[in-house]
């Protein structure tokens, strides 16, 4: 999706079975992570991503809010039972029955606004050893990701109900182990996440199916006695499941059937590993169908993800900003004029810029830090004063100073006021002066950041739509002049059409544009005077000629390489990367994430390797066509050259 | 305080530079490091040596009716001195109104020096008498500005509007040069008294001791910085421009020639370079370079490019038989003007890494310079100053404990980043070694082509994800031999095949890289084609914001075809030159006031009509287009609400019902009778609010009626009558 509603709440599930200790099969291909990555394990794999997952999801915004659910942790400790609750302890101690709510989980945190110490707490998550021969079969299926599912459901009820949120759970799971499934508690569960439009993303990792589901599918009269016939849908079902059944309490039973006798097959006969394989496929297959028809019905995504990159877009999606819509009036004609909205399409973004503060060291000159390990620092402001430029002693104080503009060397003092009558008054407009031919426009004409202007309502909307097309038809460019804020000073620039990207790229070619992008252009003043001879006298012969032809035939790069709108910026990366690291590990002073860290022919700044490898030669001839001498550059002093020296004229006399 | 004129990209700090220093010629104290490695010159001081004899004050050279130079427009001829004169104010002119809107320049001296004076005998030395300083050598202001008009014919600042064709009209001056240098001569050779000797000196040693004096001037001026001979600062340009109607000041004797030429050359030792402007000789000969001043000029430093076209300008000018004053001007102003180039850097193929200079078969790369092609000046910030002494303050800031307020020891001060609510530490170096890591080519600033596509989908704004202005890049032959033909090579090849570069594009080892597109240019500027590489910064990921989500309004294919008729009638191509249309009407307001405080004269009234950012003319728009205007706007889907501005327009263009009389309606007490379209004429005409119900609009006119009538006795316009309250 482009663009988000508004804040998000995110629960991730991470699933931390035995299995999930187990390496990584598809790892491997990840180019930005480190080099261990073949080593990782599926755990790693998904706490790295859940790390990426949570950091883009504090960077977007400080109001995104998000929970983190543990599974099949030793303890149990999350909003509906705490094993270190005193209360709960006791009547545990009581009373025999007393039945703990989704055992074995543990919630990290609440839905809340994400922080350093969730993250931290996340690196510590680590799989329980299970010695399986010491737990019962009940307890091995406990802290599953069904009930993983249902907590993070509960717990997005409780804390996000009525407020306004777009939701999304994301699992992680290799579903590798036969859990419980509360089909009892599903309907409600499922219900309730389709009323929050809660969406379901399920990141398998070494799964063999994905699926997408757009929007919930529709519950039909009685579906809730066919659940499962739903849910498993007939084309992914394998002939082991054709017994349909028709009540969730059934299935259970036929499952925990079958586990039992695998369970038995396993434990009598340790030396039939196919049976085992053929026992773990199947219970990984219906885990599989299981959360696919889950996601079915809430909404989401089911991803079979192969490396953590994969992970990381698959489930974010992508996250560009929103851009506010200003209100701006768009004069189109005489007598046509209608209320539009103004909106940022690009903006350059860098480096976050440093904070400063004061710190206090100790007698080994580190700095101090507090109990939880943070740096004490000291807010600081600064201080500008003003003083006389001869005499250095006299402040000159707030009464004494003014306004002046340079003239030259001189400068004229000028009061705001008077500055203020110079304005020209007007509301946010946009008015179009004429048309012209876009040659008549060139490129370096072109000033960005862009913007774009659309219509609220339908007579903007298509008096904008209608101008796009017809622009795109003319081939011309509007000319407007444009007044962004109330009263400000007027730029011009042109409209052109914008046709909204699709994910489609087929799509793209075929659509109407539907916006109108706007982009600045110069003042008359404004255009740098560059007067240069033509190039055509030194273009070279032959052999030249035909040595570019063959570099641009040879690095003529595919339509999907290099797409600047699809590249992140590598020194904002770098340095979240840094920053996040050194959050997660204080004693880490180092940089993490360069473009020296990518392996060679990964980058996706680069020209492809394989291009680059059978550019080659065509490099090795265009060298060779354009010998290239560089010019010993004598110092500056002496280069003023001489057409005539002075013994040349003693001589010519 | 920082000076981001030169980030060839913007105001950003960040992007090309990181050094908060003042990096033109701002102060003459600036960190000069980071010039020297991206080769922004220092301040550019100019001397203009004004041949003074008797023949350039002669008006001989054509005017045209319909000049730009107002100091001119109105004569049908003047004279060569008068021409460099003019010359001279549109220097000083440009040179002070470049420190206002670009803060550039600061240190740009400029002075102003004749020679071949006429000379008082009972002086000691003649030749020194033979020149004299109009102005010396510093940055201009108000002083400079007054002098200069003060020697050119006055301006009426109402022009004639009378239309008279008799263009001939008497200058009239405040100080006449002429008068000042030639008067006594006068006098002496009415009066016949024997004490003052003219012309005994000759006039090539008069030139040699201009250009001598020039040398000392140069020296001795405050405003020029004085490096080292090891310093690797950016040296200031100095170019002496001389303006002469004589091509042989020598008169043929090649005796005459060594003195100047020495003289000559200890400037060039000093750096400094020498100009020609020859102006058209009285006698219509063409002005003959050879004979003499081609020996004395220097040549230009960079052997290629725009320099040489200005030579062949130069040359081809004064050969015309009568040479237009305008073209003077204009090609004087235009070689003053011409856009400096940012830096040099080589352009990498893209196996570049294989041939580094440190690698097996080491390739330079071609030698490509940048230039802006577009510079965006903007209204100056206002500087502060101590109202008692009309100086600059010296801005002092300290940093302080937010709490105490007590001052902070610098080595406390520690930089840091927040994200998750904690503070994370990060130094500056760190940054610039986040920087450094994330550049494709660390070790130097570079522009490195990754390969090419197709161009015709780049043919939009947001075909190229437009973030930011674009470079236009040109090959230095000086810098590495073979890059010329190596650059135009490629360039025509990438033009004939249709395809554009993509490249990275370092412009400082500790700023950021940007993707660029690598785009041959094929346009035209003005008559001449400008040939090279336009460099268009991409917006990264980062950069792209999500598109609106609006309701489809799709319009049909009537509606498109009457926008198509719509803007197939008010096509402006032959209006709407870039560089030309479009002069900033805020900048021209807000100039012309602060040069009328500055100078103390009448504030210039600015010709609204004049302004071509304004829409046209709804009347004429309508002539051209009315029914295709109409025809859209029929078609146009109907909203609930209107745009306020669009009715007032409107009605205001066809209902001005001025035969109503209001103000006996008022006293008759009936403004019920008229309609809401008259109630709301009257309070259109009267700048009052339109909103409301009837009632409330016949009591907003009742309360201004009131009003107006409030004062004492009034002249209603209603009935033209005095009312008597």
């Amino acid at each position: 999706m482009a663009s988000r509603t508004s804040k998000q709440a995110v629960v991730y599930i991470l699933d931390a079975s035995p299995s999930m200790n187990e390496p990584y099969k598809n790892a491997g291909n990840d180019s930005t992570s480190n080099k261990e990555t073949n080593k990782q394990t599926k755990l790693e794999a998904a706490k790295e991503a859940i790390t990426g997952l949570v950091t883009e999801l504090m960077l977007e915004s400080k109001t995104n809010e998000c929970s983190i659910i543990v599974l099949n942790t030793e303890k149990t400790n999350h909003h509906l039972h705490s094993d270190d609750d005193k209360e709960v302890q006791d009547a545990l101690d009581e009373d025999d029955d007393y039945e703990i709510m989704f055992p074995k989980i543990t919630e990290l945190c609440p839905i809340i606004r994400p922080n350093l110490d969730l993250l931290r707490d996340l690196q510590k998550v680590s799989v329980v050893a299970n010695e399986r021969d010491s737990l019962d079969e009940d307890e091995s299926r406990q802290g599953g990701f069904c009930d993983g599912i249902l907590l993070a459901a509960s717990s997005m009820r409780k804390k996000t109900a009525g407020k306004k949120f777009a939701r999304k759970i994301i699992l992680f799971t290799d579903a590798e182990r036969q859990v419980d499934i509360h089909f009892d508690l599903l309907d409600d569960a499922i219900e309730d996440l389709r009323d929050m439009n809660c969406t379901m993303t399920v990141i398998g990792l070494d799964f063999e199916r994905s699926a997408e589901f757009d929007e919930a599918a529709a519950i039909e009269a009685g579906e809730q006695n066919e659940d499962q016939q739903e849910g498993g849908d007939p084309k992914h079902r394998r002939d082991s499941d054709d017994t349909t059944v028709e009540e969730g309490e059934t299935n259970i039973e036929q499952d925990q059937e079958d586990t039992n006798t695998n369970d038995i097959d396993m434990d009598e006969r340790p030396d039939s590993p196919s049976d085992e394989q053929v026992r773990a496929e199947r219970v990984k297959d219906d885990n599989e169908m299981f959360l696919i028809s889950f996601t079915k019905y809430t909404g989401g995504e089911v991803h079979a993800a192969s490396d953590i990159q994969q992970m990381l877009t698959e489930s974010m999606g992508k996250r560009l900003t929103k851009s506010t819509l200003n209100k701006i009036e768009f004069h189109i004609a005489p007598g046509i004029a209608v209320n539009a909205r103004m909106s940022i399409a690009t903006s350059r973004q860098n480096v976050p810029s440093l904070k400063k503060h004061a710190v206090s060291f100790d007698a080994e000159g580190n700095s101090i830090r507090n109990m939880f390990g943070e740096i004490i620092g000291e807010p600081i402001v600064q201080d500008t004063s003003h003083w006389d430029v001869d005499k250095e002693d006299i402040e000159v104080f707030l009464i004494d100073r003014a306004d002046a503009y340079a003239y030259g060397s001189d400068l004229i003092p000028i009061g705001k006021l008077d500055l203020e009558g110079l304005k020209q008054r007007s509301p946010p407009k946009v008015s179009i002066i004429g048309y012209v031919s876009t040659s008549r426009i060139p490129i370096s004409a072109w000033i960005g950041p862009m913007r774009l202007l659309s219509g609220p309502g339908a007579k903007a909307g298509t008096a904008i739509s209608a101008l796009a097309q017809a622009l795109e038809k003319t081939n011309q460019f509007a000319i407007v002049r444009y007044i962004k804020q109330t009263d400000a000073d007027p730029e011009m620039g042109i409209l052109s059409p914008y046709t909204p990207k699709s994910d489609d790229d087929e799509e793209e070619s075929k659509s109407k544009p539907k916006y109108l992008s706007y982009t600045k252009i110069p003042f008359a003043d404004d255009v740098e005077s560059l007067l240069m001879l033509p190039l055509v006298n030194d273009i070279s012969g032959e052999k030249g000629q035909k040595a570019c032809d063959e570099l641009i035939d040879a690095f003529m790069l595919p339509d999907d390489a290099l797409v600047s709108s699809k590249i992140p910026n590598p020194a904002i990366r770098t340095f979240r990367k840094t920053m996040i690291k050194r959050a997660l590990d204080r004693d880490f002073k180092g940089i993490v994430g360069g473009r020296d860290e990518i392996d060679e022919g990964c980058d996706v700044i680069s020209t492809p390797q394989n291009i680059l490898k059978k550019g080659k030669d065509a490099c090795e001839r265009f060298r060779r066509a354009f010998p290239l001498e560089v010019v010993e550059q004598t110092t500056k002093k002496g280069r003023a050259k001489k057409k005539f020296l002075l013994s040349d004229s003693q001589n010519s006399i | 305080m920082s000076d981001f004129e030169d980030d060839p990209w913007g105001d950003d700090p960040d992007w090309i530079s990181d050094s908060n220093d003042e990096i033109e010629n701002g102060t003459g104290q600036s960190d000069s490091k980071t010039n020297a490695s991206t080769g922004i010159a220092g301040a550019q001081h100019t001397i203009l040596l004004l041949d003074a004899q008797q023949s350039m004050f002669e008006s001989y050279i054509r005017t045209s009716d319909d000049s730009e130079y107002e100091y001119a427009s109105r004569y049908e001829r003047i004279s060569p001195f008068d021409a460099g004169l003019i010359a001279a104010e549109k220097l000083l002119h440009h040179k002070v109104s470049n420190v206002a809107n670009t803060r550039r320049g600061k240190r740009d001296g400029v002075a102003i020096v004749l020679f071949n004076c006429p000379q008082l005998a009972n002086v000691e030395n003649l030749a020194n008498n033979s020149i004299r300083t109009l102005m010396t050598l510093k940055p201009p202001g108000v002083e400079q500005i007054q002098t200069i008009r003060s020697c050119l014919n006055e301006v009426d600042s109402k022009r004639d509007i009378t239309g008279s064709t008799d263009t001939r009209v008497t200058p009239k001056r405040k100080r006449d040069l002429y008068d000042e240098l030639y008067a006594s001569k006068q006098e002496v050779e009415e009066n016949g008294d024997g004490d003052y000797h003219f012309d005994v000196i000759h006039q090539s040693t008069s030139l040699k001791s201009a250009l001598i004096e020039i040398n000392s001037m140069l020296n001795e001026a405050k405003c020029v910085k004085k490096n080292s001979r090891t310093s690797t600062d950016v040296e200031d340009e100095k170019t002496v421009w001389i303006f002469t109607n004589e091509d042989d000041p020598i008169d043929g004797e090649d005796k005459r020639k060594t003195p100047v030429l020495s003289a000559a050359n200890d400037l060039i030792e000093n750096e400094v370079q020498i100009k020609l402007w020859p102006m058209p000789r009285q006698d219509k000969k063409p002005f003959n370079k050879n004979i003499f001043y081609n020996h004395l000029v220097t040549e230009d430093e960079d052997i290629e490019g725009g320099e040489e076209i200005d030579e062949a300008n130069i040359e081809s000018s004064p050969k015309e038989e009568e040479l237009d004053f305008d073209s003077i001007i204009g090609k004087f102003m235009e070689t003053l003007t011409k856009s400096r180039k940012v830096q040099s850097i080589p352009f990498l193929l893209p196996d570049w890494k294989f041939t580094q200079r440190d690698g097996p078969s080491p390739y330079p790369g071609m030698m490509i310079d940048i230039y802006q092609s577009v510079r965006v000046k903007k209204k100056p910030q206002p500087i502060i100053i101590n109202t008692n002494t009309k100086k600059r303050t010296k801005k002092v800031s300290y940093l302080r404990f937010k709490d105490t307020y007590n001052p902070v020891d610098e080595k406390c001060i520690r930089t840091y980043v927040e994200f998750g609510g904690e503070k994370i530490e990060m130094t500056k170096q760190d940054v610039i070694e986040i920087k450094s890591k994330s550049n494709v080519n660390p070790k130097e600033a570079s522009l490195v082509l990754f390969g090419f596509k197709n161009r015709e989908k780049m043919n939009r704004p947001d075909q190229l994800s437009l973030v930011d202005r674009s470079l236009f890049a040109y090959p230095n032959e000086g810098m590495v031999k073979g890059s010329r033909a190596a650059f135009a090579s490629l360039y025509e090849a990438m033009l004939r095949k249709g395809v554009i570069g993509i490249g990275e594009l370092l412009q400082r080892v500790n700023a950021s890289s940007r993707l660029v597109a690598i785009i041959p240019q094929e346009e035209y500027v003005d008559e001449d084609l400008l040939q090279g590489l336009l460099l268009v910064p991409l917006a990264y990921e980062d950069d792209m914001r999500a598109t609106p989500q609006s309701e489809d309004n799709d319009a049909d294919d009537e509606l498109v075809s009457a926008a198509v008729d719509m803007i197939k009638n008010l096509n402006l191509d032959s209006n709407v030159v870039i560089g030309e249309s479009f002069e900033n009407p805020v900048l021209k307001t807000f100039w012309n006031y602060i040069e009328s405080i500055a100078l103390g004269t009448e504030l210039k009234e600015i010709d609204p009509d004049e302004d071509d950012t304004m829409p046209r003319d709804e009347k004429d728009v309508l002539k051209v287009c009315c029914e295709e205007i109409e025809s859209f706007r029929k078609l146009l889907p109907e909203d609930e609400v209107a745009v306020s501005e669009k009715k007032r327009k409107i009605s205001s263009v066809m209902t001005e019902n001025a035969s109503i009389d209001w103000f006996k309606a008022y006293k008759e007490r009936i403004l019920e009778e008229f309609t809401i379209n008259d109630l709301k004429s009257y309070l259109r005409n009267h700048d009052l609010r339109l909103s409301g119900r009837k009632s409330d609009l016949i009591q907003r006119i009742e309360d201004h009626i009131e009003s107006i009538i409030g004062d004492d006795k009034m002249t209603f316009e209603g009935d033209n009558k005095v009312i008597d309250v």
